[in-house]
């Protein structure tokens, strides 16, 4: 399959943010994130296959323009549902695990362990509504 | 065949049954000489995929929630996992298979049954009294605690009066004191969970230190699972653990146990001669394993519950915390969990409010998880989101059951199928508790709610099918774990369970296991 078609089915699935909200980076496309389908794809040849053939040949596909790609993988999607969405979870995985992305999503890269994440702990007044909790006594049934 | 020196008690399986009721034992009767054998292996605390880049896609690889998910996955499991035929069950079954067990991969959420739940037949007239009742329960409750190490507050009217807890509360972080708010604005009961999780340091383990992902296994050691609380204990005490053993049979003559057939992991078949055999393989493992040993009764493996289980979001324009913290726990609500009959339906509903998802899964579980549209939703919810999980109490119906297949599996024995529809109760309590975990969303401040009326992946309670019954009739083991008609045949695992209330029940299997270990130690 030719690159250019490999890299349109995943900037469909995966397109860049045009604006992002409150001036936050706006996400990349799958392909600016690094995010790539190789052309000996094995797991996924057949569903793509199916793509190009929706869409009229890996050549029209790369022509069309986003909105015609995303209805043609979206009529892909409807007949072809777990094919098609293992491919996106396997993008997805991806995308998600990339620095530039989660930047953009105000996360942190890397992993979960050793730096952890500071969670604040209950404040007075939060604590302070137990007492209205505490002030109707008992709510367990009583057994006989 | 090997057949080995006679011990006087093998138990199966080191979960949470099997570790409790190890330790106990040890404890009790010091000069046994008590074996379990484990079809798993130990965790690796070094190579868990929190200390790694790509920890979000462990969550849907090799340390999903589900033993089919991991059995699919493209990276192997350390989870000694078989398959589970679910396609005629509307909750999949979720557990870990390895020393600890489901421990491993558990959110340590440790609410205890309410006196009521014992009760259930004799109060409503719904389910089964449970052979004791819960003041019988709550020294085992109390021991359970303390071996586990609770983060929690005193003082729930919800419960009868438990002990202090050694921690305060993990940290609510700004989504639990929204819920808190939310609850009080209603004027509804809530409370600080009890979680089985270091909120500092305690006996010899770190305190949490917030990193997320609970169900991949805790990096830190804070998450309380028995691998490393009853096991240090009970190998010190002197039982002895064999791992990568598969358990084939459980042979019986002449209505007692002889002992255990096992596959070690070189494929070698060992009879291990035992006076006494315990089974702890949870509520699918066990039936399975008595099934195929030939064990013949009318109530073994059927009565299979879960708990019903549904969630609502909520969406937030405040920022909330994401996916940090324990996953499972911050704060819960019991207003509605005692028997209202105007709402429709007996018994109650518990809600607890959850963590996120990592990005990765709030990503992929969106409906359409692709294209722009996609892009705009999870920039909408990330960070912004809370869940409440509304479970109720399932009831014990015969035909909800596990069975055995034609198929022989990689482990050597039979295959397993799950047969279980959530029933109408089920049903009309999941929508009351949804229903009130909406009016909790908007009243701590979502502008939006999320319904998702049943949630097939929770299955991690698995429950009810080697009942606990005075009549041996419609029960498998009386209530002290014995199968009727086999007295040196225990199931120490959440199999017994006659009904299991609207909470999570790791509190109750250890506690349940602890006190069958003394029932033991007393009849030796």
């Amino acid at each position: 399959m030719r690159e250019a078609f490999l890299t349109a089915v995943v900037d469909t699935i995966l397109p860049g943010e045009t604006r992002s909200p409150e001036s936050r980076v706006p996400l990349p496309s799958g392909s600016k994130a690094g995010v790539a389908l190789e052309a000996d794809n094995q797991r996924h040849a057949a569903i793509l296959r199916v793509i190009a053939e929706n869409g009229g040949g890996e050549e029209a596909f790369v022509a069309a323009g986003a909105t015609q790609r995303a209805a043609f993988l979206a009529d892909v999607e409807k007949r072809n549902f777990d094919a098609f969405r293992a491919l996106v979870t396997a993008l997805l995985q991806d995308y998600y695990e990339t620095p530039s992305v989660l930047a953009a999503m105000g996360w942190r890269a890397g992993g979960a362990q050793p730096l952890g994440h500071d969670v604040p702990e209950a404040d007075e007044a939060t604590l302070a509504l137990l007492d209205r909790v505490r002030a109707r006594g008992a709510i367990w049934r009583k057994v006989g | 065949m090997m057949r080995l020196e006679p011990v006087d008690v093998a138990i199966v399986g080191a979960g949470f049954g099997g570790a409790a009721f190890a330790w106990r034992l040890s404890q009790q009767r010091p000069g046994l000489r008590i074996l379990c054998v484990e079809r798993g292996g130990h965790p690796d605390p070094t190579a868990l995929p929190a200390w790694r880049p790509d920890w979000q896609r462990a969550v849907m690889q090799e340390w999903a929630t589900s033993p089919n998910l991991r059995l699919a996955a493209a990276r192997p499991s350390r989870s000694a996992d078989y398959p589970i035929d679910d396609t005629e069950s509307d909750f999949k079954p979720l557990m870990w298979n390895g020393v600890g067990g489901s421990t491993i991969a558990w959110a340590a959420h440790f609410p205890r049954l309410h006196p009521s739940d014992f009760r259930t037949r004799s109060l409503d007239d719904v389910g089964d009294d449970w052979p004791f009742a819960y003041d019988d329960l709550a020294p085992y409750y109390d021991l359970n605690d303390a071996e586990c190490g609770v983060s929690g507050l005193a003082g729930d009217p919800a419960y009868p009066r438990k002990p202090e807890r050694p921690m305060p509360p993990v940290a609510l972080g700004r989504m639990g004191m929204a819920a808190a708010r939310g609850f009080d604005a209603l004027g509804w009961h809530w409370w600080p969970v009890d979680a089985a999780i270091n909120s500092r340091e305690h006996a010899g383990r770190a305190a949490c230190n917030h990193c997320g992902p609970c169900l991949t296994g805790c990096a830190n050691g804070a998450k309380s699972s028995t691998d490393l609380t009853y096991w240090p204990k009970a190998l010190a005490n002197g039982v002895e653990l064999r791992t990568h053993c598969v358990v084939q049979r459980v042979e019986i003559e002449a209505r007692r146990t002889t002992g255990i057939l096992y596959r070690d992991a070189e494929g070698r078949e060992t009879f291990q001669p035992a006076a006494t055999v315990v089974i702890a393989g949870n509520g699918i493992g066990t039936p399975r394993l008595l099934l195929a040993s030939g064990l013949e009764h009318q109530a073994l493996g059927r009565n299979l519950m879960f708990h019903g289980a549904a969630y609502a979001r909520g969406i937030f324009r405040e920022e909330l915390d994401g996916p940090v913290g324990p996953v499972g726990c911050a704060v819960y609500s019991h207003e509605f969990y005692e028997t209202d009959e105007s709402r429709g339906f007996k018994r109650g509903v518990h809600l607890q409010v959850t963590r996120e998802n990592p990005l990765l899964v709030q990503a992929a579980r969106l409906d359409r998880p692709w294209g722009g549209e996609a892009h705009g939703l999870v920039r909408d919810e990330f960070g912004h989101s809370m869940v409440v999980l509304v479970c109720n109490e399932d009831l014990p119906e015969p035909h909800n059951r596990v069975s055995l297949t034609d198929a022989v599996e990689a482990d050597g024995l039979p295959g397993v199928k799950l047969h279980y529809r959530a029933s109408e109760h089920t049903r009309r309590a999941l929508a009351f508790g949804l229903d009130r975990a909406e009016d909790m969303l908007r009243a701590a401040g979502a502008h939006r709610t999320v319904r998702i009326p049943l949630a097939p992946l929770t299955g991690w309670h698995l429950l009810g099918t080697a009942r606990m019954g005075d009549d041996p009739s419609t029960s498998v083991t009386d209530g002290s774990g014995r199968v009727h008609g086999i007295e040196n045949l225990i199931v120490a695992d959440g199999s017994v369970f006659p009904t299991v209330g609207a909470v999570n029940p790791g509190s109750t299997i250890g506690a349940v296991a602890l006190k069958f270990a003394d029932d033991l130690a007393g009849r030796l």
